[in-house]
């Protein structure tokens, strides 16, 4: 996990990477407590030492725009780790999944009305006949 | 007894999985093992499961050899909110990404195309979409078709009737009728519904005037045998949490552990081992622990994948076959066909429910499947109208561009306009093959045990390039007929290579060809090769089917034949 100023340095950077836009939250609004990150570490660990790693490497922040372009300019790989954890934890708040429409990989078994409810779209293709190649 | 051996494929507890004797030992206890195996088969995927039920239905003392263990159906993440984070890594088709202890790495230094697979009892169907495609009757006969490539040993009538009992066998979903195949026996079970992505694309389809039908897919649309019904989850590829999807650690190792087979999970087979009289008497293994065993057998079949299948040969060298065991035709590893995959997503208006299963595909098209050859090209591809899954999707390869691209507003804006509203036409594009296209092993690279890892060479050709080209334009056609208000093309992916074919390819000259049109080596007349390795041709369809029904085929004609099979 991250300790405090490994977190502050990490939310700081996650939130300009997701800021609020229309009714979407920011990053920090939608993982106040980091449960969402720690879980995100926690079952990809394999993250966890990049991760502290790329933050120790992450210059003092006045001006996050600044020290964000700079390490998209001459550390790429640090801005897509830090975005690869920050959005893989922000998708699993579930306000944020609720305000985007998102349910979820959820349960919904075909009912008997779905069976073959395309009979009319089907017909041209069974009408213009065969098209495998004889051989 | 039949209770101990089912037990038998139950794994241990966490902290005993290293550990491969255990479900050996189990066995030996249920008073079944076989010193001496009739038949061993290394492999416990789709070919392997295959070969392992009717070998052992019809009475043959089977013993199978599989590296990686029994997945249980808590173990994927298809059911769970974090379901995208473990698609990146846990259940991330790409052995080289996961670097499990039952995967060996991959040297893809010198490919275009990363190699695809799942090692487990199952195999890659384990995580494969389940497409359920026959080829053409034109599939076997490209050389006298096309003039290129070479035809098959055996044609589609040949082969029909295993496809349809493996139709049976998996619990397949279509709608018999497709103008695109001669008549075919019906599935067993009724088309899955196309959803709306599937009368999306078909009505662009038919305002191109253009081929579509309901996808044949091993997903049963009702309960069969044993297995619920597709619960439209969506998560096929990271492993069906509803136990429904039909792969074959469901669909056929009950039923081969009942009528006796031994499964022994854990075992890395290092080499098949021959006698004085050139036959293959068995193979060296490795269990969890890292200890060796050796396995005795009458008669060897290698069910262990295009890129695993010659890994083995070429590692089972020895004084008499310096070469690699099988290869006086030099032949094993070469012409590796892999599948390469471009696709357009099209991104539209109206709310999709673009994260609804199956995974794998809604409707598939064969339009431009045969050879035009004022197109540029011979051969063609399948096409396959797939979801696009949930709103993590694609973020973790960013890295480079202008951040204001991925990131700030246009991080929300691409999810508004991929989530829930989108889908993609993919394209399986039929690679020929090609000598030059191989499996090696590498001079450095090893697996967890030690054990030589393959390398991968490969590189797309002219033809290939300009056929992905050519259905891309089309593509492109049937999202814009389709309504969709932006595009995005994928020309190729480079994680795609899950259909591993030809690197062991069969035919009637020993000289070139590695196996008989019965899977049997022409060199070691008692070893087997039932899994991609043997085909001759790609095709432009997802190769499953084929692989099943080409094992049926061969394990039908051992049978038909026993009296007088060649063994140790």
């Amino acid at each position: 996990m991250l300790d405090d100023k490994e977190r502050a340095t990490f939310c700081a950077i996650a939130d300009y990477l997701i800021p609020a836009y229309e009714d979407m939250p920011a990053f920090s609004q939608a993982d106040t407590q980091g449960v969402h990150t720690d879980r995100v570490l926690d079952l990809r660990p394999e993250l966890q030492d990049s991760l502290t790693a790329a933050l120790a490497l992450v210059p003092p922040i006045d001006a996050i725009s600044e020290v964000a372009e700079h390490l998209n300019r001459e550390q790429p790989e640090i801005i897509g780790l830090i975005g690869l954890v920050a959005s893989s934890a922000y998708y699993l708040n579930p306000d944020v999944r609720r305000r985007l429409g998102y349910p979820g990989q959820v349960q919904r078994p075909p009912g008997d009305d779905e069976a073959y409810d395309y009979e009319d779209l089907l017909q041209p293709v069974i009408d213009r006949g065969p098209i495998f190649r004889p051989v | 007894m039949i209770d101990s051996i089912i037990t038998a494929i139950v794994e241990p507890p966490d902290n005993e999985r290293r550990s491969s004797t255990r479900i050996f030992l189990k066995q030996r206890e249920a008073n079944i093992s076989r010193e001496h195996a009739d038949v061993l088969i290394i492999g416990a995927g789709a070919s392997g499961a295959v070969a392992a039920k009717h070998l052992a239905q019809a009475g043959v003392g089977v013993v199978c050899l599989e590296q990686g263990r029994k997945v249980e159906p808590e173990e994927f993440y298809g059911d769970k909110p974090e379901w995208e984070v473990m698609s990146q890594r846990r259940w991330h088709p790409n052995p080289n990404v996961r670097g499990l202890e039952n995967d060996y790495p991959i040297d893809t230094s010198e490919s275009d195309v990363n190699p695809l697979m799942y090692n487990a009892v199952g195999g890659s169907t384990v995580l494969y979409a389940a497409h359920w495609q026959r080829f053409m009757p034109s599939d076997f006969r490209v050389r006298s078709l096309d003039g290129v490539a070479d035809d098959w040993p055996f044609s589609y009538e040949d082969l029909e009737p295993f496809y349809d009992i493996m139709d049976v066998e998996m619990g397949v979903s279509g709608l018999v009728g497709d103008p695109a195949y001669p008549p075919m026996t019906p599935p067993p079970l009724p088309p899955m519904p196309i959803g709306p992505i599937g009368k999306l694309a078909a009505k662009g389809m038919n305002a191109l005037g253009w081929h579509w039908w309901p996808a044949p897919q091993a997903i049963p649309s009702r309960p069969y045998r044993g297995r619920g019904q597709c619960t439209r989850r969506g998560s096929c590829m990271q492993g069906c949490p509803e136990q429904a999807k039909g792969s074959t650690d469901l669909t056929h190792w009950p039923d081969a552990i009942r009528h006796g087979a031994e499964l022994i999970t854990g075992a890395r087979v290092r080499k098949i081992t021959t006698n004085s009289r050139g036959r293959a008497d068995g193979a060296v293994w490795i269990d969890r622990d890292g200890r060796e065993h050796h396995q005795p057998a009458r008669t060897v079949i290698v069910c262990a994948n295009g890129v695993g299948t010659p890994r083995l040969l070429l590692n089972s060298a020895d004084a008499e076959h310096p070469d690699g065991l099988a290869n006086a035709s030099g032949l094993v590893g070469g012409n590796l066909m892999m599948h390469p995959y471009a696709a357009v997503v099209g991104y539209f208006d109206e709310p999709l429910q673009s994260w609804m299963g199956p995974a794998g595909q809604a409707i598939h098209s064969m339009q431009f499947y045969e050879t035009d050859e004022s197109r540029g090209f011979v051969r063609g591809a399948k096409w396959n109208a797939m979801p696009t899954g949930g709103p993590l999707g694609m973020r973790a390869v960013h890295g480079g561009g202008p951040l204001e691209s991925a990131w700030g507003e246009s991080f929300h804006r691409g999810t508004e306009r991929r989530l829930g509203r989108s889908f993609e036409w993919g394209i399986i594009a039929e690679d020929l093959p090609d000598p030059a296209n191989r499996v090696v092993l590498d001079p450095d690279l090893k697996d967890s045990d030690g054990v030589a890892a393959p390398k991968i060479i490969y590189k797309n050709s002219e033809n290939t390039e300009n056929l992905i080209a050519f259905h891309l334009e089309r593509q492109k056609e049937a999202m814009a007929a389709a309504g969709a208000k932006d595009i995005s093309l994928t020309t190729l992916m480079r994680d795609c290579g899950w259909h591993l074919m030809g690197s062991c390819r069969m035919g009637t000259d020993p000289e070139r060809s590695v196996v008989d049109q019965w899977c049997r080596s022409h060199d070691v007349p008692n070893l087997y090769i039932m899994d991609g390795s043997v085909f001759v041709t790609s095709s432009g369809f997802n190769p499953t089917a084929t692989i099943c029904a080409v094992a049926l085929r061969a394990v039908n004609h051992m049978l038909e034949n026993r009296g007088s099979v060649e063994v140790a």
